[in-house]
């Protein structure tokens, strides 16, 4: 069910002030400049990361602080958000990371200790509760069917990448099936840009493994706005083919750029970062609209990238990365 | 149905309709304002200008109400007798404010609103943001002069 | 240096024996030492190489592993490579070099599935830098296996070269000359007293010629 746009007023106000605070280049310089990961967290203590760092004891706690921060901001914008579950949606990836490991836990016979995230849609309890049983009768329909799928297949072959890609399409076809519900053809078309320049990054990648046409099906996220059969055509081609295919689709430059810098450098650095960019440009162009989910979203996702931008400085500083190295990985800040 | 009816009924068109139009204006942009002043309480003086702006539509409408009252005689004195061609020529005149007074107040309040959003960014660019509101405000204005016109030019 | 042995023939001969057999144990521990020594420079070549091989495809996989963990959150990184995919089954023998046994190593490596890959996790978690330091380390992990083994090999071979060249330097600078001295000693004492015997015999003589 649509809501109409103008419940959003407030929201968008306070998303307006709070986009301000984003760090700016200048911020993310100065960090990056310091002369030790100490001098760095400093700059990020007089943020609004500053409220978290009571949990955190030393430089290398900062991933604690970070995802406290995402955690405290979702669950801001889950109460202010007329339609909350559209806001959880960029956090249902944490509820997917947290069924993999169980499921990994499970099948390891591992307890305590386990890597999880915070929640983001989905209560730990019902997902724990739900792998231990193996009942997926309180979980979404979608999760079910993945969940019955991983049970049956890990029995004949046991290989954990079954748990991930199993996972990894349901995440997607249920923030599609989320933001369709919700009527908010804007999510729609955010997930399936992300999910083709995915699925761009994954083609290299399996291309690379070595693996099969029919591994690579399976690695390939459906409902994007590219077709799954363009990329297993070219599965036994040059990727000079890949970058043509891709001329005259909404990712024409990146995909030309990225898989140059692919095939020249054999790493995907560029591409990823020109992929996390493009969303960032995108959701930049459509955060004007003074109501709508459009503000909201665009302002998680520039959080979750100026995460990304602190964690890559702060690991770098701590292992004493050259700057230009970081500096090459900075993803363009949403402001 | 007499002419005051009609009248009368073009006296509450010209004030409910604009009514309705600027209390929704100045409770969308109330409702950014809130939003940016949760977060930035210095902001509270700025957003209140903005917020006023779709409320004028209220009293546009209000005004021609009352001057259609005074033409009719319901103020200050005896109520003239209108033959019902005459009720319907006011009930007309009161249109241009009561319709253009309610969108407008509408697309006022949305366009302060998103300048709520602008000087959350730009706390100095708040003359800009009230030009943009103000803008909508000329056709409200227009309407305004059509109806006052109009009522004035009719002869009772 | 004292000599305290009975300077008698029988003493004599035994030594004379005892040297002969020093000095051919000397001359074998010497080829040994020797032997030793050639299979370590061998040994420490083929070492070397290994080792700066194995460290240059190990730092550029760290730097790159580095990387991708500055690329995504630490519990995704945990969790992408939570399960392993491939088990290694060690099997450890000896090898004789020179009476030296060092390890040798037989390893087995088994895929959890048949046809599953190396990667134990999904992509769309990862970073693609992932990848690369991954199958670097995976290719790196039998040249480490091998460069364990031969490490080990030198660092006993070494051991064993101090040993040896200690027994040959105790052969050649204590034992050997300490017996010849001692020959020595009991030749000229064996003479001295086949002297004394000639002139006391001599002297009998003429106490017997002058009494009669």
């Amino acid at each position: 069910m649509a809501v109409s746009k103008n419940k959003y007023a407030y929201a968008v106000g306070r998303v307006r002030v709070l986009e301000t605070r984003l760090f700016d280049y200048g911020r993310l310089d100065r960090m990056l400049e310091a002369a030790t990961a100490e001098e760095s967290l400093k700059v990020l203590a007089e943020s609004s990361y500053g409220n978290h760092f009571a949990e955190a004891t030393g430089v290398h706690d900062f991933e604690i602080i970070l995802s406290k921060e995402m955690a405290y901001v979702i669950a801001e914008f889950e109460k202010m958000s007329p339609q909350p579950e559209m806001v959880a949606l960029m956090a249902l990836n944490q509820d997917f990371h947290n069924l993999k490991v169980l499921f990994k836990c499970k099948y390891l016979g591992r307890q305590g200790e386990e890597p999880l995230l915070p929640p983001g849609m989905i209560p730990l309890k019902r997902l724990r509760s739900g792998v231990e049983e193996e009942n997926f009768r309180d979980l979404p329909p979608v999760i079910r069917r993945a969940a019955e799928n991983i049970l049956m297949e890990f029995a004949l072959s046991p290989d954990p990448q079954l748990i991930e890609l199993h996972l990894d399409r349901a995440l997607f076809e249920m923030k599609l099936a989320v933001a369709r519900e919700g009527g908010s053809v804007f999510l729609v078309e955010l997930f399936q840009r992300e999910i083709d320049l995915l699925n761009i990054n994954t083609f290299l990648r399996v291309k690379k493994m070595g693996r099969s046409k029919e591994f690579l099906q399976l690695a390939l996220l459906p409902g994007g706005l590219l077709e799954e059969a363009l990329f297993l055509n070219l599965l036994g081609e040059g990727l000079e083919g890949l970058i043509d295919r891709l001329a005259n689709s909404p990712y024409g430059e990146i995909a030309a750029e990225g898989i140059r810098g692919w095939m020249e450098e054999g790493s995907a650095i560029r591409l990823e970062k020109l992929a996390d960019d493009y969303i960032t440009g995108y959701l930049r162009q459509r955060k004007s609209p003074p109501f709508g989910l459009e503000p909201l979203i665009g302002y998680l996702w520039g959080k979750q990238i100026e995460i990304k931008n602190i964690r890559l400085i702060l690991v770098g500083k701590i292992n004493g990365l050259p700057v230009e190295a970081i500096r090459e990985r900075l993803r363009h800040v949403y402001l | 149905m007499t002419g005051s009816v009609l009248a009368l009924l073009g006296v509450a068109l010209a004030v409910v309709l604009p009514g309705i139009g600027s209390a929704f204006g100045v409770g969308l942009v109330g409702q950014s304002a809130a939003g940016v002043v949760t977060e930035d309480p210095d902001k509270f003086g700025q957003t209140l200008l903005l917020q006023a702006l779709p409320g004028t539509q209220g009293i546009y409408g209000l005004l021609t109400g009352f001057i259609i009252m005074l033409q009719i005689g319901v103020i200050g004195g005896e109520m003239v007798p209108l033959t019902p061609e005459q009720g319907q020529a006011i009930l007309m005149a009161a249109l241009p404010i009561a319709i253009v007074g309610l969108l407008s107040a509408i697309y006022q309040g949305q366009a302060a609103a998103a300048g709520v959003g602008l000087i959350a960014k730009r706390p100095e660019e708040l003359g800009k943001a009230i030009i943009y509101a103000v803008m909508v405000e000329t056709y409200a204005v227009l309407a305004l002069l059509a109806s006052i016109m109009l009522i004035f030019g009719l002869q009772m | 240096m004292e000599i305290r042995v009975n300077p008698t023939r029988m003493e004599l001969n035994r030594l004379k024996t005892r040297l002969t057999m020093a000095r051919r144990g000397h001359k074998l521990l010497k080829d040994k030492r020797d032997e030793l020594i050639r299979q370590f420079v061998i040994l420490v070549r083929e070492n070397k190489e290994l080792r700066e091989q194995t460290e240059k495809a190990l730092s550029g996989a760290f730097a790159r592993f580095l990387l991708a963990r500055a690329a995504m959150p630490i519990e995704s990184l945990e969790n992408a490579l939570m399960y392993p995919t491939r088990r290694l089954s060690l099997k450890v023998t000896r090898e004789n070099i020179m009476s030296v046994y060092a390890p040798k190593f037989e390893w087995e490596e088994t895929a959890v599935t048949e046809e599953g890959g190396i990667y134990p996790y999904g992509f769309v978690d990862t970073s693609a830098e992932l990848d690369s330091s991954i199958e670097t380390i995976s290719r790196v992990m039998s040249q480490l296996m091998e460069l364990a083994e031969v490490e080990k090999a030198t660092q006993l071979l070494a051991v064993e070269i101090e040993k040896t060249r200690r027994r040959v330097n105790a052969l050649e600078y204590v034992l050997i000359p300490q017996m010849e001295e001692t020959i020595r000693y009991i030749t000229m004492k064996l003479e001295e007293n086949e002297r004394g015997a000639l002139v006391r015999l001599m002297k009998i003589k003429d106490v017997v010629r002058a009494s009669r």
